[in-house]
């Protein structure tokens, strides 16, 4: 049996040990109720928040900074025993037995009266366990603890709807780094199915810039100032570009894909060099050949002579160059409208009136674009929104008989940017001619083709169906 | 003797002395049960008592009955406004020794008795009154010169009426100050009534027996002051104390002290306070003190010893109602 003093010791120091348990852990309840709430507090001004600190890390880092505080304020001392002990005489009706003892063993002197206490305490504490006669009670930061951080996480998961004013506006519209991922994937899906090298390195830049943003490696403000840079860089290629070697002044950006359309559907239907047939014949078939596709034909004409005849190397060297000539063309105007549109972007970053783009972007979403703001193109989004390339009358003068007009927007199932309709003239048939269309909707089916949305199995029977048109249609002719 | 046993058997003497003192005094005296708690724990801490209450509710019965079953001298003192200081200390008087040779022989005043109760104290001019208090400050008095010892254990239990104050002479707050506890006689109930009818209607009155003597007394004030008390149980008499002064303020700051109080306790307020919690302790036959002890001798120790202001005294407040709501509000432990 032990005896009463080591007894009582024993007793008291494990009552006292619980309870420091007890109030380290309310503490630590306590801290991390105030750090979600203070979290929650802070969540509509997270926009002036580093990116480097993610909303989700904001309790963690409010609970590493206060629980020392919390700590270091509310020490445990004399005040924090002395209670427990009130406690324990209050519960167990000690009559201040427990405190009282609790002193005399400070002491190294015993007067005769104390001995009594000691042994009365250590009779009325022999058989209590400090863990069931003060268990743990739940405190209201401890009740709404949880209910706190699940409030929390769901602001967090959906975007945090409790932005006001200009937070609240701003948080519609995707940011920087978003924006900017979008545009480089869709820069990057035209380069590669136009064959624009240039225009590829610079989207693959932006895509890797908009990581970094997406990531938070980079505030939107560093951002910013890449997306400067790389608008320079792209200012230093423009005038080294590769220059057409052959002018397409007056040339849309549609007639280019259209020329460049008709090139490859020419490449696969003429004849391989070399063949059997004679030189004359094949450069005359060539010819023919060219003859039916009207986009080429005319780009031809204006760089052969009247009556000017040519072999067959020498037209398929013409070609040649036209092709380059027309894909430099095409890269150098894609560099102009990502140039704008970075510019555009930057301006937006940069505060203001919270950027041009992100204007545009809101009035398209809704369909407020005046006439004049469709005439003048002055989206951040090319080929979703209206254009920031300058457009021909062609494209927005109203139907009338026997004009071209262009539908933008998506047409059936395809991610087709426009269809040109040329009304018929009364009694007559339509003058659109059918190799016309056949070029039109090859060069749609060949941006198609490049676009992720046709399966990859399928992409090679497409493309033969829509060759074989071509095809079938010389063949008919002759 | 084993340490303990000794502690434990002076805890069973004390608990057993009063006990019997209460038990032999409901013979005679009805009801008062706190009156005659209060008086004994303050004979044995050696200090005094003021009671307060109409005329006609036994205080004198009680006094003389306590002095009687505690073996101790009781004599009483109407103080009336020509009262001299001389006729309760006693005089000097010329006398002839067998030679015929003429002297000074004092004779003690009635101030020399082990229990002396000082009815309507307020009514002697404040000369007599503070030569009372000397004697019960000094526990002696001094005559022409000399000193005379006061026997012990002394106690003086000096009654006031709070109804008839015309051509009083209230006592001064340092004179009230030195009085241990004031008690507050109560009229009886119904029941008790019918039984104070009975008792003195009837045969005659029991007579008392002698349950304890003076130098039990004594013995018992020894113990008292031995009985241990934690550091936590007096700093809050200690707290409790301050709380009556206006000037409190922090965790001690009570509103109505801070309202209605002009002065608070003093620091014999707090020995008072103390004493009677180790006394009660001990009278329960427990080994150490309580915060139960503690509050219960609030009332009794400090009611005297606060001075309310114009405002409290204009708005009826009394002291009692103010220290309730000290002990209140003033926690066990901070």
């Amino acid at each position: 049996m032990i005896g009463e003093e080591p007894l009582l010791q024993e007793r008291l120091a494990d009552l006292l040990s619980w309870e420091r348990t007890k109030r380290r852990e309310k503490i630590l309840v306590e801290v991390f109720f105030y750090s979600v709430l203070a979290s929650l507090a802070a969540l509509p001004a997270r926009e002036l928040v580093s990116p480097w600190m993610q909303p989700l890390a904001w309790p963690a880092l409010l609970f590493l900074l206060l629980a020392p505080a919390f700590f270091l304020l509310r020490p445990w001392g004399r005040r924090e025993w002395l209670r427990a002990l009130f406690l324990l005489d209050k519960t167990l009706r000690l009559e201040a037995r427990a405190i009282t003892a609790w002193e005399i063993l400070g002491r190294r002197e015993r007067k005769p009266g104390e001995s009594l206490v000691l042994r009365e305490a250590a009779a009325g504490l022999r058989n209590v366990d400090p863990k069931t006669l003060f268990k743990r009670q739940c405190s209201w930061q401890e009740i709404f603890a949880l209910p706190l951080l699940l409030l929390w996480l769901l602001f967090v998961w959906f975007g945090a709807g409790l932005d006001s004013g200009e937070a609240a506006r701003g948080s519609r519209f995707p940011s920087l780094a978003q924006q900017l991922k979008g545009f480089s994937r869709d820069l990057q899906d035209r380069a590669k199915s136009q064959g624009l090298t240039e225009t590829l390195k610079v989207a693959r830049g932006l895509e890797e810039a908009a990581e970094k943003g997406l990531k938070g490696e980079i505030s939107e403000k560093k951002l910013s100032e890449d997306l400067a840079g790389m608008v320079s860089k792209i200012d230093g290629i423009l005038p080294g570009a590769k220059e057409a070697d052959l002018s397409f002044s007056g040339v849309t950006r549609e007639g280019l894909l259209d020329l460049k359309a008709e090139m490859e559907a020419f490449k696969s239907a003429s004849s391989p060099r070399g063949s059997d047939s004679r030189e004359e014949k094949r450069s005359a078939a060539m010819l023919a050949k060219i003859g039916t596709l009207p986009r080429l034909s005319e780009e031809m004409a204006k760089r052969l002579q009247p009556h000017e005849e040519m072999g067959e190397e020498e037209l398929r060297s013409l070609l040649e160059k036209l092709e380059k000539s027309a894909t430099a063309e095409l890269d150098r105007r894609t560099l102009q409208e990502t140039e704008e549109f970075l510019k555009l972007l930057i301006q937006g970053g940069e505060g203001g009136e919270k950027g041009e783009a992100y204007r545009l972007a809101e009035q398209a979403e809704r369909g407020e674009f005046s006439d004049e703001e469709r005439v003048r193109g002055k989206g951040a989004f090319p080929g979703n929104q209206p254009g920031t390339k300058e457009r021909t009358p062609q494209q927005t003068t109203p139907s009338t008989a026997g004009a071209a007009t262009q539908l933008k927007g998506f047409v059936g199932e395809g991610k087709g940017a426009s269809m040109t309709l040329r009304r018929a003239l009364p009694g007559k048939e339509s003058v659109v001619r059918r190799e016309e269309l056949l070029t039109s909707y090859r060069r749609q089916a060949e941006e198609d083709l490049a676009s992720e949305q046709i399966p990859e199995g399928l992409r090679e029977t497409i493309k033969r169906y829509f060759l074989s048109l071509g095809v079938s249609e010389s063949k008919g002719g002759e | 003797m084993d340490v303990i046993a000794e502690i434990q058997e002076r805890m069973e003497l004390a608990r057993r002395a009063f006990d019997s003192v209460r038990a032999e005094m409901s013979g005679l005296v009805v009801g008062h049960q706190e009156l005659i708690e209060g008086i004994f724990i303050a004979l044995v801490c050696g200090g005094h008592c003021l009671l307060e209450g109409v005329p006609g509710l036994g205080k004198t019965l009680i006094v003389r009955s306590m002095g009687e079953v505690l073996n101790l001298t009781f004599s009483r003192i109407q103080f009336t406004p020509d009262l001299m200081p001389a006729d309760i200390t006693g005089t000097n008087v010329l006398t002839d020794d067998p030679t015929g040779k003429k002297l000074f022989d004092f004779q003690p005043g009635p101030i020399f008795a082990h229990v002396v109760l000082a009815d309507e104290i307020n009514r002697a001019t404040p000369k007599t009154q503070s030569a009372l208090l000397e004697a019960m400050q000094e526990q002696s008095v001094t005559v022409a010169g000399r000193a005379h010892r006061l026997q012990s254990p002394f106690i003086v239990l000096a009654t006031q009426n709070p109804i008839e104050m015309e051509g009083t002479y209230p006592l001064p707050e340092a004179q009230i100050d030195r009085f241990f506890f004031k008690l507050f006689v109560q009229y009886p109930n119904r029941e008790e009534l019918g039984r104070i009818a009975d008792l003195t209607t009837a045969s005659p009155p029991p007579s008392l027996k002698k349950v304890l003597d003076g130098e039990g007394i004594l013995k018992i004030r020894e113990w008292v002051r031995e009985v241990p008390m934690a550091e936590a149980v007096k700093d809050y008499a200690v707290r409790l104390v301050l709380a009556t002064h206006p000037q409190g303020d922090g965790d001690g700051a009570v509103s109505s002290a801070q309202r209605f109080v002009l002065y608070g306790s003093s620091p014999r307020g707090l020995q008072s306070l103390i004493l009677a919690a180790k006394a009660r302790s001990l009278l329960a036959g427990r080994p150490n003190v309580s915060f139960d002890d503690i509050r219960a001798g609030v009332l009794p120790s400090l009611r005297h010893r606060l001075i309310l202001n114009l405002e409290g005294e204009a708005e009826g407040v009394t002291s009692e109602r103010v220290l309730n709501e000290i002990v209140e509000r003033v926690p066990e432990v901070l």
